[in-house]
């Protein structure tokens, strides 16, 4: 009898993500938001850009700009992170999964895998498609455009697809060890916003050496950090470090739990 | 083969499992038997390694679940047919359970018509009748066409039509020298598929014995007599076979420790005539009942109690 691979584990963590209505309907709600509000607020900036100052005009640049939409994609993307594991446990279902699969570990990898391919598909036609949109309105209003080809867009972009799971990944992590669909929910929405929040009121040295190393800051530090002013900025090295730690963590303080407590 | 050693499980305060050891041999139906929160689904989950143990161990096929490198070519389970996702429909149900164990798409189709359900596999699951999903459980499983099945209280909501299939399954899969354990309260459930039985209450091991002794072991088994010259005959089998013998009146006795040859030359020899000589044996949910009177953990109040209240 030989052993179930690696890759069974995740082609049915994969059916049984793409299976669900639900999940169709989070990853296009996600695409159209984003487009949606791109367009209409590079419409915004094309109309209003006569009315734009010196230093606004310095400001502007149109890699960055277009990329407002993700916004949506970032607040939907992750319930797809909470819902594949919270759904198992509200149905009863995880009893039937750690029959097939009594391997937690794997288990956990391999949906949390699955969330990162699917996350990061639909954010490379969110980035690239905001990314376009933006560009071609930007062309019509005879604004300076960006390219494919230069190297500070190329980062961004990659950056934001790549980055796209990150949240989502958090969302698995934080399933797992709350088991609530709306714990989970409330949870990583503070996670994503909070930093923003509360960042600007804070003094400098706590935005610069705390706020900066959370999972938000540390993304926008890798993607656009080159091109744009943020809030709270690391070295581009050090925020890719503490990416990987956020990730590190939540992973693994969720595998501890998923391991150790009784299904 | 489950082979289970002093397998204890603690929730909190309460010992749902206690101390219990037995196996579950293959080629015949186990009933696992007890009353509602007797520890049941507890073991089961335990066996799955669903739960980890308190103490004790437990193996299937000599391996811990946990560490069998295909669990669903050697286990099978259905625990709670309704613990499903119901937007899914039971093809895309069995598909991501079939991947999961490595299987082909086409076993999907096989299992699916072997359980009478391939009319209805596009349907959304949550749609179906309890009886359906009971079949759907049944057909994941089939999956792995496991050497081990496991069943909780499987026929809970099944017409008598799918009653009537599930134990024609039941003793077929046996059959083909499978190793069934099938849990129920109900003991009459058990007398038609089971030919071996385990009782539990309150986590403690009850019996562990073929279906035939179970009957046997109940005081509630005896043989009814009707002669006569019944007065005669109780001394007789009271002198010579020292057996108990309880008269009901108008020629009627209520004789226990002896079986009807026995009676019947007996009275032969001394020429007693004999209008009825019939075995009572108790049904197994008498003897059900004997065996876990003291293990049960929700008693009703007998109701002539409650009124004189």
């Amino acid at each position: 009898m030989t052993s179930v691979p690696f890759a069974a584990t995740a082609a049915s963590e994969w059916t049984k993500l793409t299976s669900l209505r639900s999940t169709r309907i989070v990853a296009a709600l996600s695409v159209a938001l984003a487009l949606a509000a791109t367009t209409v607020g590079a419409i915004l900036t094309g109309r209003s850009w006569d009315s734009w100052g010196t230093a606004a005009r310095a400001d502007f640049d149109p890699t960055v700009y277009p990329l407002i939409g993700g916004i949506f994609a970032s607040i939907l993307l992750p319930i797809l992170g909470v819902t594949a594991v919270t759904a198992e446990y509200s149905t009863g279902m995880i009893r039937l999964t750690l029959t097939a699969t009594p391997r937690r570990g794997r288990l956990l990898l391999a949906k949390t895998s699955v969330i990162a391919a699917a996350t990061m598909l639909v954010g490379l036609v969110t980035v690239l498609g905001m990314f376009v949109i933006g560009q071609v309105v930007y062309g019509l209003y005879g604004l300076d455009a960006a390219n494919f080809g230069d190297g500070g867009t190329l980062r961004a972009l990659l950056g934001s697809i790549v980055l796209a799971p990150v949240f989502p990944i958090i969302a698995v992590a934080l399933a797992t060890l709350l088991r609530s669909t709306a714990g989970a929910i409330t949870t990583i929405l503070v996670a994503i916003f909070l930093p923003s929040i509360v960042g600007s009121l804070l003094p400098d040295w706590w935005r610069e050496n705390v706020v900066a190393v959370l999972p938000g800051p540390a993304i926008d530090t890798i993607t656009i950090s080159h091109l744009t002013d943020v809030e709270s900025s690391l070295p581009t090295g050090v925020a890719v470090l503490a990416v990987a730690a956020w990730l590190g963590a939540f992973l693994g303080a969720a595998q501890l739990a998923f391991v150790r407590r009784d299904a | 083969m489950i082979e289970v050693r002093e397998l204890s499980k603690r929730f909190g305060d309460a010992l749902a499992v206690d101390r219990l050891s037995f196996d579950v041999r293959p080629g015949v139906v186990t009933g696992f038997l007890g009353p509602n929160g007797a520890g049941k689904s507890t073991t089961m989950r335990l066996i799955l390694g669903l739960d980890e143990p308190t103490s004790g161990s437990v193996t299937v096929a000599r391996r811990s679940y946990r560490d069998l490198p295909a669990p669903m070519q050697e286990v099978g389970a259905l625990l709670d047919a309704k613990a499903i996702h119901g937007k899914r429909s039971a093809h895309q149900h069995l598909r991501w359970l079939a991947q999961a164990g490595g299987f082909p798409r086409q076993r999907v189709d096989e299992v699916l018509e072997l359980v009478g359900l391939a009319a209805v596999a596009g349907r959304r699951v949550g749609g179906f009748s309890l009886g359906m999903q009971q079949r759907l459980g049944m057909a994941a499983a089939l999956l792995g066409n496991p050497q081990t099945l496991l069943f909780d209280e499987p026929v809970n909501g099944l017409d008598p039509e799918g009653v009537l299939w599930v134990r024609n399954l039941f003793k077929g899969l046996a059959h083909e020298g499978r190793t069934i354990l099938v849990s129920s309260h109900l003991m009459s459930e058990m007398e038609e598929t089971a030919e071996h039985v385990l009782v539990i209450g309150r986590g403690r091991l009850l019996a562990d014995l073929s279906i035939g002794e179970f009957t046997q072991r109940s005081s509630g088994s005896h043989v009814c007599v009707v002669s006569p010259e019944a007065t005669r005959l109780t001394s007789l089998l009271l002198e010579q076979v020292g057996s108990a013998v309880t008269s009901n009146g108008d020629g009627g006795l209520s004789v226990a420790g002896i079986d009807t040859a026995r009676i019947g030359d007996i009275a032969a020899e001394h020429g007693i005539r004999l209008h009825e000589l019939t075995p009572q044996r108790a049904s197994l949910e008498d003897a059900f009942m004997e065996l876990t009177r003291e293990s049960v953990e929700y008693r009703a109040q007998p109701a002539a109690e409650k009124i004189g209240r």
